[in-house]
């Protein structure tokens, strides 16, 4: 039997650049499941959108019960009138009437004063702690969710995880490739026609095996996904016109489409409000709400929301004092948001204590790395060992 | 890959000085570099100091409707500043000169999406070339008194007593000593420092009302201490020369530089009081430098600069280009954030490879952004005759047989050919090939296609 190279050079060539599946490669247990099964059985699904820039949970989730709450924030405080009330506490700040809905049908959660020891207020360093799941003293080469993928996929299952981005995400990093990076599905399969896909040679230079391994990714993973969303090309969907619903549009069609793919990764910027922040975070929070809304009613419509668990995380929270710049610097406990996936639909911790702080900032409650283990048990049905995140207790997230 | 296209196109963005370094050999090439900085004129579009302090005080009174009207024509200035700076890094005679002020571009960190006055944001890029073979030191004094800096990282608005910590954060997390080597204190303090600084005419300067006079304790240093002092003090810390050092390496050689390599030439750079000439003339005539060779992930600018100047496309089209560019998550004087790109592997994932061998195909197709939804008429400019557009590749060997010809286009664009590329070239180029047949130019120029989709001419 010819090689694989050759087989895909003489697909490609006799079809005018036109890929199809040669035979042999469809044998492998790539990963895509045939949308006439999906009856069968919907496996479970995370979808994770990270909050780049450290996202003002206070500001968010908003303890206006609290009259501290009115004393710190001073000209940030959002007015108690406007506040979408929660409980004679918490509420949500105006501009996330959408997620207040969700709230309200009980699919969404809220856990409270989520973060870590030893708080790192870097940005990078912060976001690196959450991707990897690292104490914050440790460096890891590998993110939470690509150790899952790797104990969780087939050797030869390379969409295992799908990141919507312009830049890859550290916590899909496995040992294994198990996952790829697009930004616009429908462009990719275009794109990808007379690619070099030439693999076999047992590569000395360690960048260049980097290289036909993504090249090879894309190929096949072009071809599954290129599948998944012509299916669901004439499917009806509603969602904002902005760079985070058309990537929740996208995470959608991929999911309805009969892919294989157990985590959608997508990052949604512009939280690092250091400045003027009351006119860019009510923006940020309408997109996001939007976003969400319409994410959380094109699953329920499908009967696919019980099966799909949404993560919404930032890498820290902000200072609980204003910075005089109008703005808040850059803080440590924020609250996570759970959609989907049977979650209880409960505000999860205690309310923010804005009477004893940590250096200005919310002092954590719940280790992020507990919300983690408890998805991998409860959802993925992984024993939280795995990764190491046994030593954090699972929470009472999912019903 | 021959040893002068690994130079030039390290040193540069392409081989358009490989000729150059081959006769004059590298060292003294770089001496030449050093000794003739290209000086810049502000383009016409760029506003003087005099007029963008008079144009930023005007803007605070003007009327929404106006203020956006003023803000939609900086984004056209801004757009004509990155094209400008493209053209400059594709054409000038000093390649170096505007790789080192690529660097610092990502080094100390600024935005347009944040500063949004794109004059601020020339005067900075001059300021990074002005020290592309300078001083370091003196450099960190500077950026902390540059306009565009002091706008990105909030410093405007950090004032006595209203602390904003932005600016003295990210100066010694990212711009200095790295994570691990301060404490919080330190940014607290560095930010009372900083206090007051703000932008002014040609460069920033205290506001005394907004300063800080009292006392700060910096890295063990004590004082009325200013931004002047700061840097003094950070430089005067060990782990001072490391974190820059370790980034050169990585920008010039490899991008995992091993730790003993690092405290070489961390040492050296102390040594020479941070100045830059000394370090790079070692650094590029290093007797290792070669056998870095394939150790760096190809950049997204120099993959499509080198791409151009292989193919002869005389006049860059900006639109698609930059177009380009930002897919690749590499937009000229946008970067993500403060951190800057961080390169090596980071350039690459699924999606940017199949977008880099698809803008392949359109350039040797002549649709170069057309696939990118760029309106076609964007892409021609005036003067710019269609030949502009087309791909051609220059040989110089002249004795035309496939094999030679193969042999020239993989040793100035493939760090290394193994024997099934081998194959696949001798497929497209065949034994019998003949230079003077009415179609070899089309042969030749699909057998610069292939070269450039294969993940060898991804790397460097």
């Amino acid at each position: 039997m010819r090689n694989r190279r050759e087989f895909i050079k003489i697909a490609a060539t006799a079809l005018g650049g036109y890929i199809l599946i040669p035979q042999f490669l469809a044998a492998i247990p790539l990963g895509a499941k045939e949308l006439e099964n999906e009856s069968e059985d919907i496996h479970e699904i995370l979808v994770v959108i990270q909050l780049s820039g450290g996202n003002d949970g206070l500001n968010s989730f908003i303890p206006y019960g609290n009259p501290l709450y009115y004393d710190i924030r001073k000209n940030l405080a959002i007015g108690k009138d406007e506040i979408l009330k929660v409980n004679d506490m918490m509420g949500w700040h105006p501009s996330m009437y959408g997620i207040n809905e969700i709230m309200q049908q009980s699919n969404l959660s809220v856990i409270q004063n989520v973060g870590y020891p030893n708080p790192d207020r870097s940005h990078f360093r912060s976001m690196e702690i959450w991707q990897t799941a690292s104490d914050s003293n440790e460096y890891l080469n590998s993110g939470w969710l690509g150790r899952y993928l790797d104990a969780a996929c087939h050797k030869n299952e390379i969409i295992g995880g799908v990141n919507i981005d312009n830049i890859d995400s550290p916590a899909l990093q496995g040992n294994s490739l198990h996952s790829i990076s697009l930004q616009n599905p429908a462009l990719f399969e275009r794109q990808i026609k007379g690619m070099d896909l030439t693999e076999n040679q047992k590569d000395r230079n360690d960048n260049l095996a980097f290289v036909r391994k993504l090249s090879i990714n894309a190929f096949e993973g072009s071809d599954q996904i290129k599948k998944a969303i012509e299916k669901t090309k004439n499917y009806k969907s509603d969602y904002p016109d902005h760079q985070l619903g058309k990537n929740l549009n996208w995470i959608s069609r991929m999911i309805k489409g009969g892919l294989n793919t157990k985590i959608y990764y997508t990052s949604f910027g512009g939280f690092d409000t250091h400045a003027n922040q009351i006119g860019i975070h009510k923006n940020k929070l309408l997109q996001l709400s939007q976003g969400l809304k319409a994410f959380h009613d094109d699953l329920k419509a499908s009967n696919l929301l019980s099966n799909i668990t949404t993560l919404v995380f930032s890498e820290f929270g902000r200072r609980v004092s204003p910075n005089n710049s109008n703005g808040t610097d850059h803080g440590k406990a924020a609250p996570v948001f759970v959609m989907g996936g049977k979650n209880r639909g409960k505000i999860l911790g205690d309310y923010p204590d804005l009477a004893n702080l940590n250096e200005g900032d919310l002092k954590f409650k719940a280790d992020f790395r507990s919300i983690y283990a408890t998805i991998l048990q409860d959802k993925f049905k992984i024993h939280p060992s795995f990764g190491g995140l046994n030593k954090f207790e699972t929470l009472n997230i999912f019903n | 890959m021959k040893a002068e296209s690994i130079y030039s196109l390290r040193i540069g963005f392409s081989n358009k000085h490989s000729g150059l370094i081959s006769s004059k050999g590298i060292k003294s090439y770089i001496l030449y570099l050093f000794d003739n900085p290209l000086l810049v004129q502000k383009p016409e579009f760029i506003l003087s100091s005099e007029e963008a302090e008079r144009a930023g005080k005007e803007f605070g009174g003007l009327s929404e409707n106006e203020k956006e009207l003023k803000r939609q024509e900086d984004r056209e200035k801004f757009h004509k500043l990155q094209n400008w700076w493209l053209q400059k890094m594709y054409t000038s005679e000093n390649p170096l000169q505007e790789r080192m002020t690529l660097f610092w571009h990502n080094h100390f960190v600024s935005s347009y999406q944040k500063v949004k006055i794109s004059s601020y944001m020339f005067y900075q890029n001059n300021l990074f070339r002005e020290y592309a073979f300078g001083n370091i030191k003196k450099l960190t004094t500077e950026i902390l008194y540059n306009n565009a800096m002091l706008i990105y990282l909030d410093n405007k608005q950090n004032k006595v007593g209203r602390p904003n910590e932005n600016l003295s954060r990210e100066l010694l997390e990212l711009f200095t000593l790295g994570i691990g080597n301060y404490t919080e204190t330190d940014i607290s303090e560095g930010a009372r420092a900083l206090a007051g600084l703000a932008p002014g005419r040609n460069e920033a300067d205290y506001i005394p009302a907004n300063k800080d006079n009292g006392d700060k304790i910096y890295l063990n240093k004590k004082g009325n201490l200013n931004a002047t002092d700061l840097v003094d003090a950070i430089f005067s810390h060990p782990r001072a020369p490391y974190r820059i050092t370790e980034k050169l390496l990585k920008y010039f050689l490899t991008d995992e530089p091993d730790s003993n390599l690092i405290n070489e030439y961390a040492q050296f750079l102390k040594k020479s009081d941070y100045e830059l000439k000394p370090f790079l003339l070692k650094l590029f005539t290093d007797k290792n430098f070669l056998s870095y060779n394939g150790q760096k992930i190809k950049d997204p600018l120099t993959f499509i600069l080198q791409t151009f100047n292989e193919l002869n496309i005389c006049d860059i089209p900006f639109n698609p280009t930059m177009n380009f560019l930002k897919n690749q998550n590499m937009e000229l004087l946008n970067p993500p954030n403060v951190k800057g790109w961080d390169g090596g592997r980071t350039w690459l994932d699924s999606g940017k490879l199949v977008a880099r061998a698809a803008v392949i195909n359109n350039i040797f197709n002549k649709t170069f952004g057309n696939k990118l939804n760029m309106d076609e008429t964007q892409m021609i400019k005036p003067g710019m005759g269609a030949a502009c557009l087309a791909p051609k590749l220059n040989l110089e060997t002249r004795n035309g047989s496939s094999k030679n010809i193969i042999q020239e286009l993989s040793d100035r664009m493939l760090f290394e050919v193994d024997s099934n590329l081998e194959e696949d070239m001798e497929n497209v180029l065949k034994y019998d090939f003949d230079l003077s047949a009415p179609n070899a130019n089309e042969s030749i120029l699909k057998l610069g296609k292939i070269i450039m989709k294969t993940p060898q001419y991804q790397i460097l």
